[in-house]
């Protein structure tokens, strides 16, 4: 059984978009190919891509064209009369696929419904070229391994016919790429697809792809593109005229068909390419070896141009690993040889020798079956064609290379004890230990909900957030030792921490002496709190308290940190940042209880230094992408971005931006003058490019450097021109009643008899500026002024018939 | 020429390669080595089978470059700087360079051997990759399968309400 449905690229989702973007469609037949594509949607390759509109349709004809000539069916033949049938329309290519001659079926996998999630793993879409030759067919075929489905595998051909190529080339000009290579098909040997499909693929394609040579608007990327593509199309092209001679239904002996054989290198051959000279070809890199990749160019003149510049691409590091990886499959004697050298490489070298045994086998044309290429090979190929497609941003990032996703999935924290995990959490800030990590797995939230983890700093922060009990347990120490006193305070709290622990570090006397302030407390111990000195030597947590007690700065607090984490001390800095939070809690306690600027610099003191220590770490721009990538199909400029941030951010900069605010949700982030909330908001914003965002400043200063700052997402107003633009402009000719003038008004009000005109427009003026200042629609009484001056001059009441009166009369 | 002889313990690894470390330096940083040396009293190695050549390499390593560390300056100014910012940059990448995998083979190599100051400083680094990262984050990026269910989940992020402002 033949399995011919090979461009399973289209998935419902691009048909619908297809819908949209091309309205002269008609519901059938966009109803009528998303059948279609549901049947092909089922085969092993597809790929969820953004293949341009205009195109799928195109492919589909190609396909049916094939299947109707399936009994003489060629592998790969360039022109062919028949070609013009792929004018069929969608309608007729579906009623061909349902009839039972041709056999609606062969179109649908029978393994279909053992991939139910085959998009998943095929994220991979390898960029697309189009072509506007009048020439036939590249073809850039990758043969999948041995199929336990088909027995006999069908290239299916796309053809270069012109209303496919016009397709391609508006799809083309209108910037999107999308669509099917040799490189996509590189990526379907994957060992983590056979993995998880019991048979393994076994669709033979073969994409009639030409390379075209690029507009000049083109970027520099796209001939990258370009390059991976032309690759791997032209190794597999470069075999594929080898074996043409015997039977082109050889090659679709399902194994995996790479350029090799020095004897019929291109130069040497006079077979036209493309309907092109094979001189207009430029290798744009000579692999050790035979094999040549050639590139077409439209003119030869061109072709020395085009050499350097693809060799520029060559030196990129993805050409450089993607030709790695393909030296695995060349088969010739340099490479081994040179293989051979490389003592460390002996995978590899293992991988050569099996390939060169099958060369003396097969000859000419080297034939690899996917289980001799090592899935090592595979992975590199994978990863440069997923790091070609990042490069290009042309299908999301949903799986963007993560580096995680190389190393093995190892729960390292698994292997450590319970003590240990306990080291690493007591170094994180409550809000992390509370809101996150104890949401990570059972394990974590064990540890860190235990009362023996970190007590001190859950009862400093509990006491902080008002806690209920927090207080109370406290004041019950506090009068269990005796501290319930003013006088007693200090005195108490040094000698309560005599008892916090007992002393395990032998060194910790040794490093605090570094301490500047060292000898000022050990003196002040000596004099008043000899009960805590132990042979004269000070106790390190009473010692440590004192210290903190008589410091002046936030240094003085983080010099204690300093001396007693330097490499050689033996205080572990869970026990240090334990004794400074117990202290740091009898402190807070203190000033709640007896309200003094003393305690309120103390407190603060310890306070900040411990929150400095807790919160130094800067985060990567690695650390956010993880955040971001799970957006399918969403591209985030922060890749972009990569060389121009320098500045770090510190994690909790990270926390925001990782945050996805939903609707209506109001984050609010409260932080110092120029600690970087912009910065933030800034990256916030670039990592969202798909979203809008308006951000509103206080001048129009501020409003014209935000522009320049942040990305175009983002819309920067005033608050005044952010109204003006709703309402605002609505009101301007109310500018004119600004500078109204009394004189102005009697102009305009008709004389009426026993009224001074003159106080009435007065009068009037006095309720128009009311009303101008008020966000009424209409004048009315309310507008009118309370008293009015009479005839004599004096100020008198209004009654409010009489306002209503005058509004009416004025008015 | 007179050489001073250095005294130095011999440690064997999982590879039953032997090292051997000035003790000097094993005392200085691990409380347990020079005590487990003592009592051996002979020049047979000390063998710790759970820590392998790489990690014993990378400790080595480690405590050398601490040895003679400087001591904080004595001037307010530059008080800050100097001691912890070039130290604490080497060590990051110290731990850093070899990946999660050595990293934490050092943090028990270290815990083993009982060497404080380094189990510290790597498990700041670890403490650093969790810092500010959602649950998922955190699950993903040190393969953590999470075993909670929905209710459990929610359970602990009421208990925990009280953090949040």
């Amino acid at each position: 059984m033949s399995n011919k449905g090979c461009i399973g690229y289209n998935s419902n989702k691009i048909i619908n978009n297809e819908y949209s973007e091309t309205p002269s469609q008609n519901n059938t037949t966009i109803s009528e190919s998303k059948q279609y594509h549901e049947n092909l949607s089922t085969l092993p390759r597809i790929r969820k891509n953004h293949t341009s509109p205009g195109t799928i349709i195109k492919n589909i004809n190609s396909v049916k064209c094939i299947n109707e000539d399936e009994d003489s069916l060629d592998y790969f033949v360039p022109t062919q009369p028949k070609r013009r049938k792929i004018h069929m329309t969608s309608d007729m290519c579906q009623k061909f696929a349902d009839s039972p001659d041709h056999g609606g079926k062969i179109l649908t996998n029978p393994a279909g419904s053992q991939l139910p999630n085959t998009d998943i793993n095929l994220h991979h879409l390898a960029p697309r070229y189009h072509t506007n030759r009048n020439v036939t067919a590249f073809q850039s075929a990758r043969y999948a391994s041995g199929s336990k489905i088909n027995s006999n595998d069908v290239g299916v051909e796309i053809s270069n016919n012109s209303s496919y190529k016009s397709g391609l080339t508006s799809s083309f000009k209108s910037g999107q790429f999308g669509g099917f290579t040799s490189a996509a098909k590189l990526h379907n040997e994957s060992p983590d697809l056979s993995s998880h499909f019991d048979m393994k693929p076994s669709t033979s394609f073969t994409a009639t792809v030409s390379p075209r040579k690029k507009s000049k608007t083109s970027v520099n990327t796209d001939s990258k593109q370009k390059s991976i593509t032309t690759f791997f199309g032209a190794s597999s092209f470069c075999n594929k005229r080898n074996d043409s001679s015997k039977s082109d239904k050889q090659i679709t002996s399902s194994h995996i068909v790479v350029s090799d054989s020095p004897i019929s290198t291109p130069e040497k051959s006079e077979a036209i390419i493309y309907g092109t000279p094979v001189k207009m070809y430029s290798p744009i890199k000579k692999v050790q070896g035979s094999s040549n990749i050639y590139i077409s160019d439209d003119s030869p003149s061109d072709s020395q141009k085009s050499q350097t510049s693809r060799v520029d691409v060559g030196n990129n590091s993805v050409m450089k690993q993607l030709f790695e990886g393909q030296k695995h499959y060349q088969s010739n004697k340099i490479v081994q040889s040179k293989s051979k050298k490389s003592n460390s490489k002996s995978k590899r070298r293992n991988s050569v020798k099996k390939t060169n045994s099958r060369v003396t086998a097969l000859k000419q044309s080297t034939i690899f079956s996917p289980g001799n290429i090592s899935s090592e090979d595979d992975d590199i190929l994978c990863t440069e064609v997923d790091l070609a497609s990042e490069k290009y941003g042309l299908m999301g990032s949903s799986l963007s290379s993560q580096p995680g996703q190389e190393i093995p999935q190892i729960d390292y924290f698994e292997r450590l004890p319970d003590e240990l995990l306990e080291i690493i959490f007591a170094q994180l800030p409550m809000l992390d230990l509370c809101l996150n990590s104890n949401r990570v797995c059972m394990r974590w939230s064990h540890i860190i909900s235990s009362d023996r983890f970190v007590p001190w700093k859950k009862k400093y922060n509990r006491l902080k957030k008002g806690l209920p009990g927090a207080m109370t347990e406290i004041k019950s120490i506090l009068v269990d030792e005796k501290m319930n006193k003013f006088v007693d305070f200090l005195t108490g709290l040094i000698r309560y921490m005599k008892k916090f622990k007992p002393i395990t570090a032998g060194n910790i006397i040794q490093c605090l002496e570094k301490h500047s302030k060292y000898n000022w407390a050990k003196a002040l111990m000596k004099e008043r709190l000899t009960d805590c000195l132990l042979n004269e030597e000070p106790n390190p947590w009473c010692c440590i308290t004192v210290l903190v007690i008589i410091s002046q700065t936030v240094y003085d607090i983080q010099e204690i940190l300093q001396c007693l984490l330097v490499p050689s001390s033996q205080c572990t800095s869970i026990e240090l940042l334990e004794c400074l939070y117990c202290i740091a809690t009898f402190l807070y306690a203190f000033k709640t209880v007896k309200s003094d600027d003393v305690w309120n610099g103390m407190h603060y003191r310890l306070f900040y230094a411990l929150y400095l220590y807790e919160n130094a770490s800067a985060t990567s721009l690695g650390d956010l992408q993880n955040a971001i990538t799970n957006k399918s199909g969403q591209q985030s400029l922060i890749k972009y971005s990569r060389s121009d941030c320098t500045v770090k951010m510190t994690h909790e900069q990270s926390r925001i931006v990782s945050y996805n605010v939903e609707p209506g949700e109001v984050i609010k982030i409260v932080a110092f003058a120029g600690t970087g909330k912009t910065t933030t908001l800034v990256r916030y914003t670039k990592m969202r490019p798909s979203m809008r965002f308006l951000l509103v400043v206080y001048n129009k200063s501020i409003k014209e450097h935000a522009n320049t700052q942040f990305p175009g997402n983002v819309v920067c107003k005033t608050g005044h021109g952010l109204a003006f633009q709703y309402t605002g402009r609505r009101y301007i000719a109310a500018k004119k009643l600004r500078n109204l003038k009394v004189y102005e008004i009697t102009q305009a009000l008709p004389p009426r008899k026993g009224d001074n005109l003159f106080i009435r427009a007065k009068f009037v003026m006095d309720t128009v500026n009311t009303f101008i200042s008020s966000a009424d629609p209409c004048v009315t009484t309310e507008h009118v002024p309370e008293k009015r001056m009479d005839d004599n001059g004096q100020m008198t009441y209004i009654d409010s018939d009489k306002k209503n009166v005058s509004v009416y009369f004025d008015f | 020429m007179y050489k001073k002889i250095v005294p130095q313990i011999k440690l064997e690894t999982y590879e039953k390669e032997v090292f051997e470390i000035d003790l000097d330096i094993a005392k200085k940083f691990g409380k347990l080595v020079p005590v487990l040396q003592e009592l051996l009293n002979d020049d047979k190695p000390l063998t710790i089978k759970t820590i392998n050549s790489g990690t014993l390499k990378k400790i080595i390593t480690w405590c050398t470059y601490h040895k003679d560390d400087p001591l904080p300056p004595e001037d307010d100014d530059n008080r800050m700087k100097h001691s912890t910012e070039e130290v604490s940059s080497w060590d990051d990448k110290f731990l850093q360079e070899d990946g999660q995998a050595a990293l934490f083979d050092l943090i028990s190599a270290a815990h083993t051997l009982d060497i404080d100051g380094l189990l510290d400083v790597a498990c700041k680094v670890v403490a650093t990759m969790i810092k500010g990262k959602a649950p998922e984050e955190i699950r993903k990026v040190f393969n953590i399968k999470n075993d909670f269910t929905q209710q459990e989940e929610d359970q602990v992020r009421k208990e925990n309400d009280w953090c949040e402002d």
